[in-house]
């Protein structure tokens, strides 16, 4: 016989909650701090020029929603982490002014540095949260599994120590040699699932400066992916629900006091969707692609993925399991983009 | 037809008493932001989060072919009774054919599937992987059982003194699922090395609940190894009767509450446990030794108003 059991299922399904999914979820613009700098009229010509590819996103979404009426909101990407910024009460408005100047509508303005700091705790009153301990980036990073080289067993250890992660079987080492002997032979490296020929890609997740992890701009923007995508949990919860905007008089002055999703539209969409298209220039394609490297290897919650496809199944909607294939991309001129400055 | 595979490591958790649950969620937390399920009834049961590790090798069958094997293998700790610790590996062997290896994120979205890539031998593939030997299991799987409990058993919050000195018990297993199999097959074995091995022809069943089962079954075929080894080195018949009461104190203190089979199973598993039960009986066994501990026990006590045996009794 059975005894009276507080057991959870052996299936984590029915544990993680559902969170609101959009159609699409659509990047407007991911500002670094050389270009946050700049003159509302810089972003004006951004959001103009993004305009374009904005509609083609949206008429693309509109033809794929068998049902009609898609559910598509808008999202801007502050980095407030690698860069010192103005302040959100001048930001905040600067962006939102050009973007409608543009004839765009943000819904949604997002501080990065938000992946970095502690999640709140699942049961915490989200007027008063508490931190548990763990960032977004940390609790994406644990859900790294490695793409294995071939002749990979289970008997190989995961090798997070080191803060890189590849597609593929590294070049070994090649040191100078003690004097006598010979030289080891070159060895390439190669890609796992490489078509003929490899194009292997070795990441920087983080790196330890001083008591300090710096985090990397490609792990930082895979969890913003993972957060757009609505996989992301805490415990089986909602890691950063979205916080409608304060007034413009109640903005803080500085970032870090404002919650990481900020909700600017009040009829909004929801934030996270079944697909993320991000509009971007060029100069982010190596970044996009450590993204999509990393975001091959990290192992989304089943009951979550699971959740999310048969609710699009539920919507006429066929969504893809692996979350790197939920994501589009347009690579376009967006004027004079500068990103963030090496160093 | 599909085909799971698994392994289960079964060892004393090293802490000189039974953990309590915090302690119990503390060790096993492996997978960041997910939590630490527990129950206390029946018994004390705390499972870790699944963990997953990426495989692309050999797949063996027993006629010796080879065929690449790509995908995850899913491994989990448990503890039972805050004392006994178990690291758990298990696997379906999916023949999708193709001859190409796919996306990473293809496999992933697959979590606990290693696709064979080439020609496949089901049944040649379980037999190869019962009757490897204790050290070298199929995909790395023992390795990995090794690695979890290594993981839990170096948390800074165990005394690293476990009280009951018996050997970690490897328990390798097949299940072969048929939609027409009616009546569950299953044959337990014990290896001359000491590897155990199960395999299990079921009808319609869950990954979950085959994972239950074998470690369940593990658990108990550990708890009955270590009770025979106790009672064995206490020399019954040998030592004085206080010595050997001593000797088989662990026994009584953190083993004998333990035994509850199929505690927490149901449906086919218990159909299985059943057969287990008539053959090799490993209850009738270990109520044969606990009655013997027990004995041994009355003997020593109604020896305790003599003063010598007193003396060494109760020091």
């Amino acid at each position: 016989m059975i005894g009276e059991s507080e057991f959870f299922e052996s299936t984590a399904d029915d544990r993680a909650k559902a969170i609101p999914l959009a159609h699409l979820s659509v990047e407007l613009g991911h500002f670094y701090s050389p270009d946050l700098r700049q003159h509302e009229d810089f972003f004006i010509e951004h959001f103009r020029q993004i305009g374009f590819y904005y509609a083609a996103a949206r008429a693309a979404c509109e033809a794929a929603t068998p049902r009609g009426n898609p559910r598509i909101s808008t999202c801007v990407l502050i980095d407030d982490y690698f860069g010192k910024l103005e302040s959100p009460r001048v930001l905040v408005r600067k962006l939102l002014d050009a973007a409608s100047k543009a004839g765009l509508e943000i819904d949604y303005v997002v501080r990065e540095s938000g992946s970095v700091h502690t999640a709140t705790a699942p049961e915490s009153d989200p007027a008063e949260p508490t931190e548990t301990g763990l960032s977004l980036a940390e609790l994406v990073e644990a859900r790294l599994v490695e793409d294995p080289p071939p002749d990979t067993t289970a008997a190989r250890p995961p090798a997070r120590q080191t803060g890189w992660l590849c597609n593929g079987q590294r070049s070994p080492a090649t040191k100078t040699h003690e004097a006598m002997k010979l030289p080891t032979a070159w060895l390439p490296p190669s890609e796992n699932a490489a078509v003929n020929h490899s194009i292997f890609t070795d990441i920087e997740l983080w790196r330890d400066d001083g008591r300090q992890r710096v985090w990397s701009c490609a792990m930082l923007a895979a969890v913003w992916q993972l957060l757009r995508l609505g996989v992301l949990r805490n415990d089986g919860h909602e890691v950063v629900p979205p916080h409608p905007l304060p007034d413009a008089d109640d903005l803080p002055d500085a970032w870090r006091q404002l919650p990481m999703v900020l909700r600017a539209n009040k009829q909004a969409a929801p934030f996270s969707a079944y697909r993320a298209m991000t509009i971007c220039a060029p100069l982010f394609l190596p970044v996009e692609h450590a993204v999509r490297t990393i975001l091959q290897q990290v192992a989304v919650d089943p009951g979550v993925l699971a959740k999310i496809v048969a609710r699009g199944a539920d919507e006429g909607l066929t969504i893809s399991p692996a979350v790197v294939d939920r994501i589009q991309y347009q690579f376009v001129d967006t004027g004079p983009v500068r990103g963030a400055v090496p160093g | 037809m599909v085909l799971f595979l698994g392994e289960v490591q079964t060892a004393a958790l090293r802490h000189s008493g039974g953990v309590p649950r915090q302690v119990a969620e503390s060790v096993l937390a492996l997978l960041a932001g997910e939590r630490v399920r527990v129950s206390e009834r029946p018994i004390s049961y705390a499972v870790s989060p699944a963990t997953l590790t990426g495989v692309d090798c050999r797949l063996l069958a027993r006629s010796g072919a080879k065929v690449r094997s790509v995908g995850t293998i899913t491994g989990r700790a448990c503890l039972t009774g805050g004392r006994v610790l178990q690291g758990s590996a298990a696997v379906q062997v999916d023949p999708a054919g193709g001859g190409f290896r796919r996306s990473w994120s293809h496999y992933l979205a697959r979590p606990g599937v290693v696709e064979a890539l080439g020609r496949t031998d089901l049944p040649g593939t379980v037999a190869a992987h019962l009757a490897a030997d204790r050290s070298s299991s199929t995909m790395g799987m023992g390795a990995f059982c090794g690695r979890l409990l290594t993981e839990v058993q170096g948390s800074a919050a165990l005394d690293q003194r476990p009280p009951v000195r018996a050997r970690r018990t490897v328990l390798r297993w097949a299940a072969i699922i048929d939609e027409k199999v009616e009546n569950p097959k299953v044959r337990f074995t014990i290896g001359e090395d000491g590897l155990r091995t199960l395999r299990l022809v079921l009808g319609p069943a869950a990954v979950g609940d085959i994972v239950d089962l074998s470690e369940d079954l593990a658990l108990h075929d550990w708890l009955l190894t270590a009770l025979l080894s106790i009672i064995e080195q206490s020399q019954i018949g040998v030592e004085q009767p206080a010595q050997t009461v001593l000797r088989l104190r662990p026994a009584v203190d953190h083993l004998l509450h333990l035994w509850m089979p199929a505690a927490r199973l149901g449906g086919f598993a218990l159909s299985v446990w059943g057969g287990l039960e008539s053959r090799p009986g490993l209850s009738r066994q270990w109520d044969a030794s606990v009655r013997r501990v027990r004995d041994q026990m009355a003997m020593a006590a109604a020896l305790v108003d003599r003063l010598p045996e007193r003396t060494q009794l109760f020091r």
